[in-house]
């Protein structure tokens, strides 16, 4: 069956194959970003790899529950030990529930590394998401230099295990100096938004940059349904051979003095047999 | 399971190719069924389709009763998000056979109502939208289920849906038997259709089958006229002849023969049958 997307709509924003990336996510709370993520996690499960999952806004059951109900299921996964949540959230419970990979102190950024680095346990081919950069510096706002270097470690360490890695930030939350900090640490930037006209509010996502891939950089709007995030086409042409929406460029061929939109060459060959044997009652 | 030795090749693009005859009775089903069976067996990916619509056989061949034919996809039945899903009407018969790839089927209705639906009941318009739902299907085959070789049986002469079918194909072999009539026949055909798809790429074979000489007593001393009568018929036909096979009695009057490449490698049509999946495979 058709591979697992690395991320929401990647095979449509991403020509090619993805290259191995930590990705800086951003956009307002409540905008979709987590759920992107999980979506991320979840299809790295689905192929295979191991998943890190950072977390400072949710304990692990309820990142299990909460993917759950957009049917990720992730419970199999966190048997087979190929699921790991990094908890930074539950130190401020009276009681921690038990994990593995609880951090106790997450202000104390080299315990937090620590616990990471347990959770990575050497592996290659790893995903990773920090859910969020803005939470974490809540916690160590006094120290906004360390929490660079913290990221510059963690990046540095995704790469050397060939693993691609979300962070997530809301950039509201944070100095602009910081953010401009943070643009440049990463190999990608993905920016979401939201748009209103005519009363309504459209949920937008771009990837605004990417190394080594060629990609899209406009605005596309998103929904979160009940299967998790889905891209809509804002690009509503059509192939005429087959009616796939054309997400790249068209190929065009003029066919009787007419031009004419495909979605690939094959599919022009397949409208020029087809006008060919049955001229004019073919349209 | 003894497999005669392989050399077959992944394409590097799933390839479409389709099977067809001026008329029926040329083994088209029994070929490519068999031929499905022995790529699969090699360790492809392959899907095979019946259209032909208007005398579907490809059911009857591997007695099977899908929950949906193909053409309930082709009606628009199918759909999934707005666009037709041909999971919805594959049969995966790969393990039951014990193939070392994939092999999924696809069946067209033998019932009355569903034939005379295709055949006379709908307008341009309508047909045009059954291609389009089989092109975006044959997309999906390519892309969600990496197919390597995705087999068309077509209906036989020029109807509708066998130029529709051929239309779609990169690859078309025409399958002829050694008599004046089906060459006379095919010879026209090509001159009125295969035009029109040779220019916009297509390619095309001959495969000539049910050939006389495989009795012991070659009465019709085939060996010695053999290449002279390919090479007539090539240049009549303007195609190269890609593969020759014997009629066998045994497969000519079983009851039901059943994958002769994979269930009996050993007998001279399996042969015969792996040479020609080889070439084939070896044409681009």
């Amino acid at each position: 069956m058709k591979p697992a997307e690395v991320f929401p709509g990647s095979s449509r924003l991403i020509e090619g194959s993805f290259p191995r990336a930590s990705v800086l996510l951003m956009g307002p709370t409540g905008i979709g970003k987590t759920i992107f993520s999980k979506q991320f996690i979840y299809n790295g499960l689905l192929k295979g790899e191991t998943c890190i999952y950072v977390s400072t806004e949710e304990p692990a059951d309820e990142i299990s529950k909460s993917m759950k109900a957009f049917g990720f299921d992730v419970e199999q996964f966190a048997t087979k030990g190929t699921f790991r949540v990094v908890d930074c959230y539950s130190w401020k419970l009276e009681k921690t529930p038990w994990n593995k990979y609880v951090v106790k102190n997450p202000s104390d950024l080299l315990s937090v590394l620590k616990v990471i680095d347990n959770a990575r346990d050497e592996l290659r081919d790893i995903r990773l998401v920090l859910d969020s950069i803005t939470g974490l510096t809540s916690v160590c706002e006094h120290n906004l230099l360390e929490v660079v270097r913290f990221l510059q470690i963690l990046v540095a360490k995704v790469r050397t295990s060939n693993g691609n890695a979300i962070f997530v930030a809301v950039p509201e939350a944070h100095d602009p100096q910081l953010i401009s900090h943070f643009r440049l640490m990463f190999d990608g930037i993905f920016e979401m938004k939201e748009a209103e006209s005519n009363r309504q509010i459209t949920r937008l996502f771009r990837v605004f940059s990417l190394k080594g891939a060629r990609h899209k950089t406009t605005w596309t709007p998103f929904e979160i349904t009940n299967s998790g995030i889905e891209l809509r086409s804002e690009n509503q042409l059509r192939c005429e051979m087959c009616s796939a929406l054309i997400e790249w460029e068209p190929h065009v061929e003029s066919v009787r003095g007419e031009r004419h939109f495909f979605d690939k060459p094959e599919c022009a060959n397949t409208y020029k047999k087809l006008k060919d044997v049955y001229g004019e009652n073919f349209e | 399971m003894a497999m005669p030795m392989s050399r077959l090749k992944k394409p590097s693009q799933g390839r479409t190719v389709a099977l067809h005859s001026y008329k029926g009775g040329t083994g088209k089903t029994t070929l490519i069924a068999n031929l499905a069976a022995y790529y699969a067996q090699s360790g492809l990916r392959v899907c095979l389709l019946d259209f032909d619509l208007y005398a579907p056989s490809l059911s009857m061949y591997f007695r099977k009763q899908p929950a949906t034919f193909l053409n309930s996809l082709l009606k628009g039945e199918n759909e999934k998000g707005g666009k037709p899903d041909v999971s919805q009407i594959l049969v995966d018969v790969s393990s039951e056979l014990g193939l070392n790839g994939k092999l999924f089927l696809g069946f067209s209705s033998p019932g009355r109502e569903d034939i005379a639906e295709i055949e006379i009941k709908h307008d341009q318009k309508w047909q045009l939208a059954a291609i389009r739902r089989f092109l975006s299907a044959k997309n999906q085959l390519f892309e969600e289920y990496e197919i390597d070789y995705l087999l068309l049986d077509t209906s036989p002469g020029i109807r509708y849906w066998s130029i529709n079918t051929l239309a779609v194909a990169d690859t078309l072999f025409l399958i002829m038997k050694n008599s004046d009539m089906d060459i006379e026949g095919t010879r026209k055909m090509t001159n009125d259709i295969y035009n029109s798809l040779t220019k916009f790429g297509s390619k095309y074979y001959i495969i000539l089958n049910k050939i006389a000489g495989a009795s012991p007593i070659d009465e019709f001393n085939r060996a010695t006229n053999e290449k002279e009568f390919e090479m007539e018929l090539e240049k009549s036909i303007g195609a190269k002849v890609v593969g020759s096979i014997p009629c066998y009695c045994d497969i000519q009057f079983n009851r039901h023969e059943f994958l002769f490449t994979i269930k009996k490698p050993d007998h001279p049509f399996s042969k015969k049958l792996v040479a020609l999946a080889d070439k084939i495979n070896s044409l681009e």
